[in-house]
């Protein structure tokens, strides 16, 4: 008796959940809905033989994180698509003007659709089985096995729909450039083969961005897009091949308006940088974008991955705390600190948010406004943001129905990572010259007969007055010291960056 | 004199086989293929040239290790001397590594066309507008929608303050219309000026605006004709000629029956005055080809470059005495934009900062381009 109360426990203690999948398997199942069958024969499949071990693992680890993953279906976006594959020639501005009229013509009809609910087993085990294929390579070979995972093993690169085969056709399409490698150790040489092989057909189009995430066989009809069209399209030939790259972004420049992606070559643990069908490793800067140009600063950087990150905000906050929406993405992983030299800012917190929330926001300055950039837990009576790029001014912030509001003053967390608060002191005067309202061409310098204001933060934008150039310079007398300043120009342009001043100079954040 | 017994002889030679074995193995290391990585670019295999015996005579030296590396140290000069300074570094121009300069940022001359004359709001990239860009001294064409098949572009300097570009655009190649008397075409001639830094300025014939490249609404017309007739001064004027020119880069006799057209319009930038930035197009055409000769007075010919890593010198006060300069370096080996430099300098008696600095990529910590065959990276003053 004691026995068998004892193996009981034992049997029971041993099989957790009482299932022969992992916990996060079982749960994808369960929502897999009429499609279960088809995610369990997979894992059938590469339980038969004991040698299958790892693609069993590999099967987990595409299931258990497959819940989320999801495309984009309509009818307008069915449409859009078999006019493209109809066109012999395209140009942007007819995609463009096309799908305006599709939207016209069937509103937003676009839902979302679960790939739980449809990948069947052939994708799938295709897909395991060339991406081991690929594992084999010489230049893979070294890959640990959670690498392989996700530099390589995704049916996917984003959020469009799974397509079957691609791996197989790819492989066979760009398997050629293996023979025209010296290099078969690393992965860099065959990576500039393929970059170039695209280039051939694909051109960078500022212009030009799909509606959702763009399917391979589409970004090869279309032969055109956005940098961040080609650094996701960028995935699907390389990871073919074996190669570990990745999708990597800024998702704001802290010292400037809009966002910036690329790709990275996973090499020893180290990412040589580049971006997919266009600029090759070697040739890729992520600050530098030109000569004389100010230097685009990320005070982020991440990394889209395939898998649940649980330390990402969904997973911490409660139910009653409300998040800006661009931090609800899950499958993202702060890589900020292998890029760009970082430091964990602790700011004293003397009373609690007003929002109620654990979670407070830094912002950066965006040339018309503070953006929220990112977000840091409360740590007793701390807010605590880790890794936060350096060289950057910072506005701590909270959040509560959808606004954003200033807990303190801005800060610049300084190349040292020291933190220098500009709070300003207007009883303390100094006189301001003003030579230029943005850090970069001539043509932000200042002229005369144009209209500018000098403003200086204080809760808020205080004005110091308006003035109209005389000369190519502005004085303003009664400045205020310590101060984060902003200097507009009512007459023309939109350039305007935020400064401090500094031994009688403008110095740029 | 002792005479060297047998073992005597082995003992001279041993000391001395030693020293040769290990200079060959030495030169074998130096030479040896640095495993793991690959060139991006070819290596120009002038390795014999970098000082890679870098004395011991060193007054002061830096060595970057990592990505976003920032150092400085002391030193002093006992009295008034020359100074050796040796510097690997990253750096790039637009020959070495177009995607790193942007073609803009050379000094250099545009053409744009819009071939029907639409004057539309925009620049129609997929069909009959053309903006081509060439650059000084590197005569590398870079633009928005160019043809370049048939396409010829010869320079020639008459002085270090001017250079004349001379074009053949092949009517083929610009398309879209069939050349006669009275075709009018969009139009506009540009020139650009980097004064050694950066854009500095741009000129123009007819756009008084930058957006030029954007908008072919601003550019002005060009139109095709026989016989010289200016009615109106918004048309540049293009006669028919039987007398192609040759494409050398110089102003034949014949360019002197054609029409000037000079460059009016301040784009961007502030002109010190016409010796700063200045110059004239001509045209002519025939069934064949379009033909356009630029002449540009510039007083400071240049293109434009970067250093990502470099090294420089400041007196006490902050004055920089000595900087690493693109333009004096020399392919360091491996990737092109590995870049060394050699020179010499005087230092007066003193005290001065010698500094380093390394951006995001490319050092010994990460390459990712063929590394140098050097270990050393940094700067290193030496005594001379």
């Amino acid at each position: 008796m004691k026995f068998l109360v004892t193996s009981s426990l034992l049997i029971f203690l041993l099989t957790p959940g009482c299932s022969k999948y992992p916990k996060d398997v079982n749960s994808a199942l369960k929502q897999a809905g009429n499609n279960r069958e088809e995610l369990e024969t997979i894992l059938t499949h590469y339980s038969r033989n004991p040698e299958d071990s790892l693609k069993l693992r590999a099967a987990y680890f595409l299931i258990g994180n497959m819940p989320d993953q999801y495309y984009f279906e309509g009818h307008s976006l069915d449409i859009y698509n078999q006019e493209i594959l109809k066109m012999k020639t395209i140009s942007v501005e007819k995609l463009m003007s096309m799908w305006d009229s599709l939207q016209v013509i069937y509103g937003n009809d676009l839902v979302a659709k679960r790939d739980i609910e449809i990948v069947d087993s052939g994708l799938l085990i295709e897909n395991i089985e060339m991406a081991f294929k690929a594992w084999k390579m010489e230049w893979a070979r070294s890959l640990k096995f959670d690498e392989l995972c996700e530099y390589i093993l995704p049916y996917k690169s984003s959020n469009e729909k799974p397509e079957k085969g691609w791996r197989t056709t790819l492989f066979k399409d760009y398997k050629w450039l293996i023979d025209s490698i010296k290099n078969k150790r690393n992965p860099l040489e065959l990576s500039l083969a393929i970059n170039k092989e695209v280039k051939k057909w694909y051109k960078l189009s500022l212009d030009y961005q799909y509606p959702v995430d763009i399917p391979y066989n589409m970004v090869m009809k279309i032969e055109s897009g956005s940098c961040d069209m080609g650094a996701k399209m960028i995935l699907y030939p390389m990871r073919a091949l074996g190669i570990p790259v990745t999708y990597d972004y800024a998702p704001f420049w802290a010292n400037r308006g809009a966002r910036h992606n690329w790709n990275a070559i996973i090499i020893d643990g180290k990412q040589k940088t580049f971006n997919g069908g266009d600029n090759d490793v070697g040739s890729h800067k992520i600050e530098y974008i030109g000569v004389g140009r100010m230097k685009f600063k990320p005070a982020k950087v991440l990394r889209k991955t395939y898998s649940v990150q649980k330390n990402t905000l969904p997973f911490l906050i409660n139910r009653n705390e409300e998040i800006p929406e661009m931090f609800m993405n899950i499958r993202v992983r702060d890589v900020t600190s292998e890029y760009i030299p970082v430091s964990d800012v602790h700011l004293k917190l003397d009373r609690k948010l007003p929002s109620g929330s654990r979670f407070g926001y830094l912002c950066t300055f965006n040339n018309v406004d503070w953006q929220i950039y990112y977000w840091g837990k409360q740590n007793k009576k701390e807010l605590v943001f880790k890794d936060m790029g350096r060289d950057v001014a910072y506005l701590p912030a909270d959040f509560k129905d959808n606004d954003l509001s200033p807990i303190g003053d801005p800060f610049i967390l300084t190349k040292d990572g020291k933190i220098v608060i500009c709070k300003a002191n207007p009883e303390q005067k100094q006189s301001v010259k003003i030579l230029s309202k943005y850090p970069e061409d001539v043509s932000n310098n200042i002229f005369p007969g144009e209209n500018y204001e000098l403003l200086y933060w204080q809760n808020g934008w205080v004005s110091l007055g308006t003035q109209v150039a005389k000369t190519n310079f502005l004085m303003y007398e009664n400045a205020p010291t310590n101060a984060l300043f902003w200097i507009r120009n009512h007459t023309k342009g939109v350039q305007e960056r935020i400064f401090t001043y500094e031994n009688n100079k403008q110095i740029w954040w | 004199m002792k005479n060297l017994t047998i073992s005597n002889k082995v003992n001279h030679l041993v000391p001395v086989l030693f020293l040769f074995i290990s200079m060959v193995f030495f030169i074998s290391c130096k030479n040896e293929t640095i495993p793991g990585y690959t060139s991006a670019f070819a290596t120009s295999g002038i390795e014999n040239e970098i000082p890679l015996d870098i004395p011991d005579s060193v007054i002061a030296q830096i060595i970057a290790k990592r990505n976003f590396f920032e150092d400085s140290c002391l030193f002093s000069i006992p009295e008034d001397r020359k100074i050796r300074i040796i510097t690997f570094g990253e750096g790039a121009d637009y020959n070495i590594n177009p995607s790193l300069i942007e073609s803009y940022d050379n000094d250099g001359v545009e053409v744009y066309f819009d071939m029907n004359n639409e004057k539309l709001p925009y620049f129609n990239l997929n069909g009959d507008d053309r903006q081509y860009r060439i650059l000084w001294n590197l005569l590398q064409i870079d633009g928005q929608n160019i043809e370049t098949e048939g396409f010829e572009v010869k320079e020639s300097d008459p002085s270090p303050e001017s250079y004349i570009m001379e074009m053949k655009f092949p009517w083929n190649s610009l398309g879209y219309i069939a050349p006669g008397a009275g075709v009018k075409i969009g139009f506009d001639v540009a020139v650009l000026d980097n004064d050694g830094k950066t854009r500095d300025a741009l000129l123009s014939w007819y756009s008084t605006d930058w957006e030029s490249w954007n908008n072919t609404s601003y550019f002005g017309t060009l139109v095709l004709g026989n016989v010289y007739t200016q009615t109106d001064d918004r048309n540049a004027i293009s006669i028919k000629t039987g007398n192609a020119p040759i494409i050398d880069g110089k102003i034949d006799i014949m360019w002197r029956n054609f029409p000037s057209y000079e460059f009016k319009n301040v784009i961007t930038g502030k002109l010190e005055s016409e010796i700063d930035l200045s110059g004239y197009y001509k045209t002519c055409w025939d069934n064949n080809n379009f033909y356009i000769i630029v002449s540009v007075f510039d007083d400071i010919k240049s293109y434009a470059s970067v250093l990502f890593d470099y090294g420089w010198i400041e007196d006490l006060k902050g004055n920089v005495v000595w900087k690493m300069d693109m333009k004096q370096t020399k392919h360091a080996g491996g990737g092109l934009k590995n870049r060394y430099s050699d020179t010499t300098i005087s230092l007066k008696e003193g005290h001065y900062y010698l500094h380093y600095q390394t951006d995001e990529s490319n050092n010994p910590s990460n390459w990712d381009v063929e590394p140098p065959p050097t270990s050393f990276y940094g700067i290193k003053l030496i005594k001379q």
